[in-house]
């Protein structure tokens, strides 16, 4: 038992699409301790989502998946059984959605959800159990709520409650992927800081997917940054902010910084991110890269470890 | 005496029918739903206003409204100093060569198979430009939203997501027009993509002098690129300052609670709760923390209590 809630080593996700082989996540190690929030940041494409399908074994049809290690708590994720691997969803990883409506079956009532996730865990008495779990998430109503179809909730309430039922099942890793993307600013705040009031009682680890700098900031511990399918940066919250290494995280914070101040204009990075499907021989970022080296196009830069647990993938702190 | 705004909004209000529904449905008129209440907005030229909200709060509608793409139950809408309320389309295609609409999803505005030129150009081919004047206008265009002169070969499907936002601004810019409003139009972008079309908005608002209706719910966008910001709350504009004051001395509650989310340690905003628009009374007391008595007679009218600065509320802070 390493103490770990979560520990990815060599994760890598080949999708194969009509026949284009496409590497979305490339070896990517991540660990996550117990009641640990660690922020995973990243555009679209970058491999963020495909790493939180992965942990739920929901990686698409026909995709590769290949790691050295990829357990939670207990639960050894690379099974093939797909028996088991139904058993560890929600269990061992719990997820979230950015679309809380997907997650539930329309025709039941919101207590009939509650009583599959707690009827499961062995509570027979379920009814007084699910309107705890509600209140714990600042749901006043509960009974209401319980006797509610999801399409009778507004979208801030179906995810509060989306995050009661995940967390009733007491998981050892919540993926909770852009869960306040699609919520208007001031519901969003209330659910941000709904998840730095769990992350206090709670002891599961979450790994929070986000496009936004400013809300993993508000919410994290430690901060994974992705790009092109790879991590290039993770570190604590404070050292990416205050002293950001990889040229990219860099860009990121500028921008986010300049926005919030009140700047008249915003730091560019020139072009867009690379498709995934292109080929590559070296750092993904290098034609974006205003301090690019001769070597970063020669071959993959690997992963390297610098003090106090940060590790960046970029050959100026080789 | 000051110049007459370009776009004049006067206490417009948009109603939806919805459908009948139950038995209740069967009596009296129709519902109905009203998604812009009693808006009273200006756009002067070469001003940028924003219009924030949350989702259903009506900013969309009222910006379709003023492009007359729908048509207001109330109130009156004049352009350059002309009343559009009630154009027939005949009409109305003329004011439309004068403005433009740009989408959060700019594949939607291009049409899937004609290429980048094609679509610039169909603008012009409908005013009777020649041919050879339409592809230097095409050009151009390109150059203006900084895209590479082969991008006109170019099928949308081809193009990044940066790239067709800059299709679309620049298909919008074909007719020169004076006034563009722009509908989240950099909400879908990724963060390294969106500040370079922030910073191509500004640049082409400065090089053209187009006035802009900027429609986001982004409040730190809206203070980057806007003059002024107007807040909208289920269909009713509750504030409108110059964007610097707005963001310093916020005083409708609202935009109050909307601000302090952009401030981990804000006050409190209340839960969002149904809002009967019929019934007497502020669209936002239900959760307003600074409800007086009067609150629940009638919509507070809106005042002017600063140049510039518009305010519907009883008990402002």
């Amino acid at each position: 038992m390493t103490g770990l809630a979560l520990e990815i080593r060599g994760l890598d996700l080949m999708l194969d699409p009509l026949g284009r082989r496409l590497h979305v996540v490339r070896s990517l190690d991540l660990e996550l301790r117990r009641g640990e929030v660690l922020g995973l940041i990243g555009e679209s494409g970058s491999g963020k989502t495909m790493t939180g399908l992965s942990l739920l074994r929901l990686e698409p049809e026909g995709a590769r998946l290949t790691a050295e290690i990829m357990r939670a708590g207990e639960a050894d994720l690379l099974q093939s059984e797909e028996a088991e691997l139904r058993a560890l969803r929600g269990r061992a990883v719990g997820m979230i959605f950015q679309d809380p409506v997907g997650a539930f079956n329309p025709a039941k009532r919101i207590a009939w959800h509650a009583r599959q996730v707690l009827v499961r865990r062995g509570i027979a008495d379920w009814r007084p159990a699910a309107e705890r779990l509600l209140a714990e998430v600042d749901i006043a109503d509960t009974a209401r709520v319980l006797g509610a179809y999801p399409h009778q909730l507004s979208g801030g309430m179906l995810q509060r409650t989306l995050i009661a039922l995940v967390l009733a099942a007491n998981p050892a890793v919540v993926v909770a992927d852009e869960p306040t993307t699609n919520l208007d600013n001031i519901v969003e705040q209330q659910i941000l800081r709904l998840f730095r009031r769990l992350r206090q009682t709670e002891d599961a680890a979450f790994l929070f997917i986000t496009h936004d700098m400013t809300v993993a900031a508000s919410l994290c511990d430690r901060i994974a940054v992705m790009y092109a399918g790879e991590v290039v940066e993770i570190g604590t919250t404070a050292q990416l902010f205050e002293d950001p290494l990889h040229p990219y995280t860099a860009a990121l914070i500028a921008t986010a910084r300049a926005l919030e101040g009140e700047a008249e204009r915003l730091p560019e990075l020139p072009g867009e991110p690379p498709s995934i499907a292109e080929p590559r021989t070296g750092c993904a970022f290098a034609s974006r890269c205003a301090r690019r080296l001769e070597g970063c196009t020669l071959a993959p830069v690997p992963m390297i470890p610098l003090e106090g647990g940060r590790r960046v993938r970029c050959l100026l702190h080789g | 005496m000051a110049e007459a705004p370009l776009v004049d909004v006067q206490d417009v209000s948009v109603r939806f029918r919805r459908r009948r529904s139950g038995l209740g449905g069967l009596f009296g008129p129709p519902p109905s739903f009203r998604a812009v209440a009693g808006a009273t907005l200006t756009v002067a030229r070469r001003e940028v206003v924003g219009l924030v909200g949350e989702s259903g709060s009506g900013k969309t509608t009222l910006g379709r409204t003023i492009l007359r793409l729908v048509e207001p139950s109330e109130g009156a809408i004049l352009f350059q100093g002309e009343p559009i309320t009630h154009l027939r389309e005949r009409a109305l295609r003329r004011i439309w060569g004068r403005m433009a609409l740009v989408f959060q999803d700019p594949l939607s505005s291009l049409n899937p198979r004609h290429s980048i030129g094609a679509a610039l150009a169909a603008p012009l081919a409908l005013s009777g430009t020649p041919k050879s004047e339409q592809q230097d206008r095409v050009a151009a265009a390109l150059q203006r939203v900084r895209l590479p002169r082969e991008a006109a070969e170019r099928f949308p499907h081809e193009l990044s997501g940066g790239q067709l936002q800059r299709a679309a601004l620049a298909r919008a810019l074909m007719r020169d027009p004076v006034f563009i409003v722009a509908d989240e139009a950099v909400s879908k972008l990724d963060v390294s993509v969106r500040s370079q079309i922030l910073n191509l908005f500004k640049d082409i608002q400065q090089e053209l002098e187009t006035s802009f209706l900027f429609i986001t719910h982004d409040l730190h966008v809206a203070r980057f690129l806007c003059d002024r910001v107007a807040v909208m709350f289920f269909g009713r504009i509750v504030e409108v300052a110059p964007a610097a004051e707005l963001f310093r001395t916020p005083r409708h509650p609202y935009t109050r609670a909307l601000l302090a989310t952009l401030d981990e340690a804000g006050e409190r905003a209340g839960q969002r709760s149904a809002v009967d628009q019929e019934a007497p009374g502020c669209i936002y007391r239900a959760q307003c923390p600074r409800r007086i008595g009067r609150c629940d007679e009638a919509h507070p009218p809106t005042l002017m209590t600063a140049p510039g600065h518009a305010l519907a509320c009883h008990n402002p802070g």
